[in-house]
């Protein structure tokens, strides 16, 4: 056996390994039940939220020492509280999200189809509602908005950041209970 | 109930061959949760993973599914 199909096996064996541990833990935590792991994705889309919640701020208040230290907190607390309930909703998703496309089978293949589906679809109605968002508090009739720049930067930010986060969330939020035991 | 619902044999088929769920799912190259799934109902199988199935018990695959509820053991002696 070559070292890089060495390496691969490993590297396979030790994915398994840890997949294997985290739905044990899954089976013996509250996030088995689709209560909490739907609480756990509201908590995750409320610190998406605070993204969103720190662009506001800096569009009516940038360029001050108020805007930038509330963008800190606020930045640093989704990060926190999104970086927790990601890693759960990862693990509750049991592979869906996070899994190489190779190690999933047909009916999680299936789920991540949908679910990044529906993230397309959520995507698009937040860029509408953006647009629609920038349209109304322009003052006036003016063509031109004029915002400052970290106010463009954060809501650039918040943009990516959904982007990226709305599979998690769907996917926390669509995940059925798992089936505990082997033989229940 | 779905109208797409698609009922099978496959816990009783497991319980008479003394097969886990872990251990199907390893020969079907499968997540063993979609094991579960596809016996609580949550999950209809693709018709390659069916005829797989099937094939892996070694019966016609109208005795491990059907779109109508299977009859209760003893039920058709009544």
């Amino acid at each position: 056996m070559t070292d890089k199909a060495d390496r691969t096996l490993r590297r396979a064996e030790r994915d398994r390994i840890r997949v294997e541990k985290a739905e044990e833990w899954l089976r013996g935590s509250r996030y088995r039940t689709r209560r909490a792991r739907r609480r756990l994705t509201v908590v995750g889309g409320g610190a998406v939220s605070l993204v969103w919640g720190s662009a506001v701020v800096c569009w009516f208040l940038a360029p001050s020492t108020t805007a930038m230290w509330t963008t800190f907190a606020l930045g640093a607390t989704a990060l926190v509280v999104y970086g927790w309930a990601a890693s759960v909703l990862v693990v509750a998703a049991q592979g869906v999200i996070g899994a190489g496309n190779a190690h999933l089978d047909e009916r999680q293949q299936a789920e991540r189809n949908r679910i990044y589906a529906l993230a397309h679809r959520g995507t698009f109605w937040m860029l509408l509602a953006t647009a629609a968002g920038m349209t109304l508090v322009r003052p006036g009739d003016d063509l031109v908005i004029e915002i400052p720049s970290a106010a463009a930067l954060m809501l650039a930010v918040a943009v990516l950041v959904t982007h990226l986060t709305l599979p998690h969330l769907i996917a926390g939020w669509r995940a059925a209970d798992p089936v505990l035991g082997d033989e229940d | 109930m779905s109208a797409e619902e698609v009922h099978n044999r496959i816990p009783m088929l497991r319980a008479e061959r003394g097969v886990s769920r872990k251990e199907l799912a390893t020969a079907l190259g499968v997540h063993y949760q979609t094991i579960g799934y596809l016996e609580r109902g949550e999950y209809s199988p693709s018709l390659y993973l069916a005829l797989r199935i099937a094939e892996y018990f070694e019966v016609p695959m109208e005795v491990v599914f059907s779109l109508k509820p299977f009859p209760r053991l003893g039920s058709e002696s009544q």
